[in-house]
């Protein structure tokens, strides 16, 4: 039997790591609010945009726009990806199962050139030695509209000179229930703007000024850094929720553990006590018979 | 009146929402006024300013703001405004609009690449445009 010092040290210990667990657990609660409150402000612009990309995009017919196919099937020889890791772990699967999807699309498209957000995501693939793109290094945590600007342009950079002609974007979506998704950002293909997105087909006719491929250049850039946006904001809320999740879970665990040690405590102590006694009357009676 | 009501949505918040006389708008082909039932159209917006006549509880109050690239819609007397960001003249901090003016001559100095030199002329404009908005109008009973 293990001695009550023992038991009574892990008890101790345990209740540490609780504290530390429900820590987290508060911290990304407050941390999830203050995101979500900065997305609601930004969602309506971005919900609009979207709308109205989609809709000159399907009045416009072929447009000469560099960020358009040129026709549909076309294949695109270098292929980028933005994967969304976290920077830190303890998140249950989050990051495992984004870098299960990025291993997925690496698979299927050979030659993959990899644009990793999060410090785990690098970490892991410095670990398995897999070349990741240099000068690429943003954080996950508090993802800004201006951050988003810079991966964007950085992104952009990358396709304009040719070094990418197709991105995909990697990312962890909350209004699914936290699902990894694989979605392409550019180029825009015309299969992509699925029907029945759009409910409200262009019923109106518009006046295009100056045209509509001089408008979705216009605009482009904002649509782009606008979906990169939204989808470090999702993701950094599903990397919340998971470890929200995780820490419930962690906190759950130490109270069963804490229990069921509680209660060996207490046996241990009882089990020292008895002992004693015996020790004591049996010493007790000793004496009494050698005094006799 | 004739009014329409004017949305404009930033990228950062949605910045107005209400009934409007007039507008005018920077557009890739210059000022672009807008009455109210004007035909549908879109276009594309580029910095500079933007000029509204508004309508509020039956007064009219014109504002002046500083608007950034994005595009305007117009549908069944309804006008649509998405731009990256708007600011009015009390919101710009000028000193930061200038050292961004400065950065982005020093960047459009350097040998850069075609989309480099884009965003830094891009940059350039909004900070020329956000001074302007400010040296101009601040201060002044709109």
């Amino acid at each position: 039997m293990t001695s009550s010092k023992e038991i009574r040290d892990r008890i101790n210990g345990i209740a540490e790591t609780k504290k530390i667990t429900t820590a987290m657990y508060l911290i990304s609660s407050t941390k999830m609010h203050r995101v979500r409150n900065e997305l609601e402000h930004t969602r309506p612009y971005f919900d609009a945009l979207r709308a109205e990309v989609r809709r000159m995009f399907r009045a416009a017919g072929s447009t000469e726009s560099k960020f358009f196919f040129p026709d549909d099937n076309a294949v695109p020889e270098n292929t980028g990806a933005i994967v969304i890791t976290a920077d830190k772990g303890l998140a249950g699967g989050y990051n495992m199962n984004v870098l299960k999807a990025a291993e997925k699309l690496s698979e299927k498209i050979p030659g993959l050139k990899l644009y990793v957000v999060g410090e785990y995501g690098r970490h892991y693939y410095a670990q398995h030695r897999r070349e990741t793109e240099p000068d690429f290094d943003f954080s996950a945590e508090d993802p800004t509209l201006h951050l988003s600007r810079d991966i964007c342009s950085r992104i952009l950079k990358d396709f304009e000179t040719g070094k990418i002609d197709r991105v995909y974007i990697i990312y962890t979506d909350m209004k699914t229930g936290a699902e990894v998704k694989t979605t392409r950002l550019i180029p825009f293909h015309r299969a992509a703007w699925r029907p029945e997105e759009d409910p409200e087909a262009p019923a109106t006719e518009f006046e295009y000024m100056p045209s509509v491929a001089a408008i979705l250049d216009n605009i482009v850039l904002s649509y782009i850094t606008g979906f990169i946006y939204s989808a470090l904001v999702d993701s950094y809320c599903a990397e919340l929720t998971a470890r929200m999740e995780a820490m419930n879970a962690a906190g759950n665990n130490a109270d069963e553990m804490l229990a069921e040690l509680k209660l060996n405590y207490q046996r241990a102590r009882q089990a020292a006590i008895t002992g004693e006694i015996t020790e004591i009357t049996a010493g007790a009676k000793h004496k009494r018979t050698e005094a006799k | 009146m004739n009014t329409f009501t004017l949305s404009v949505l930033a990228a950062d918040r949605p910045f107005y929402e209400g009934e409007c006389l007039s507008l005018v708008i920077p557009t890739t082909l210059g000022q672009y006024g807008i009455l109210a039932h004007h035909l549908n159209m879109i276009a594309a917006v580029t910095p500079g300013i933007l000029t509204a006549r508004l309508w509020e509880n039956g007064r009219e109050r014109t504002a002046i703001a500083a608007v950034t690239a994005g595009i305007a819609k117009i549908e069944n007397n309804k006008v649509l405004i998405l731009v990256d960001s708007i600011e009015k003249p009390e919101e710009i901090d000028s000193r930061r609009a200038e050292r961004e003016l400065k950065a982005a001559q020093k960047a459009l100095k350097k040998q850069a690449s075609h989309i480099e030199h884009s965003l830094a002329e891009a940059k350039l404009l909004r900070a020329i445009n956000r001074l302007k908005v400010k040296t101009n109008y601040t201060d002044k009973d709109l």
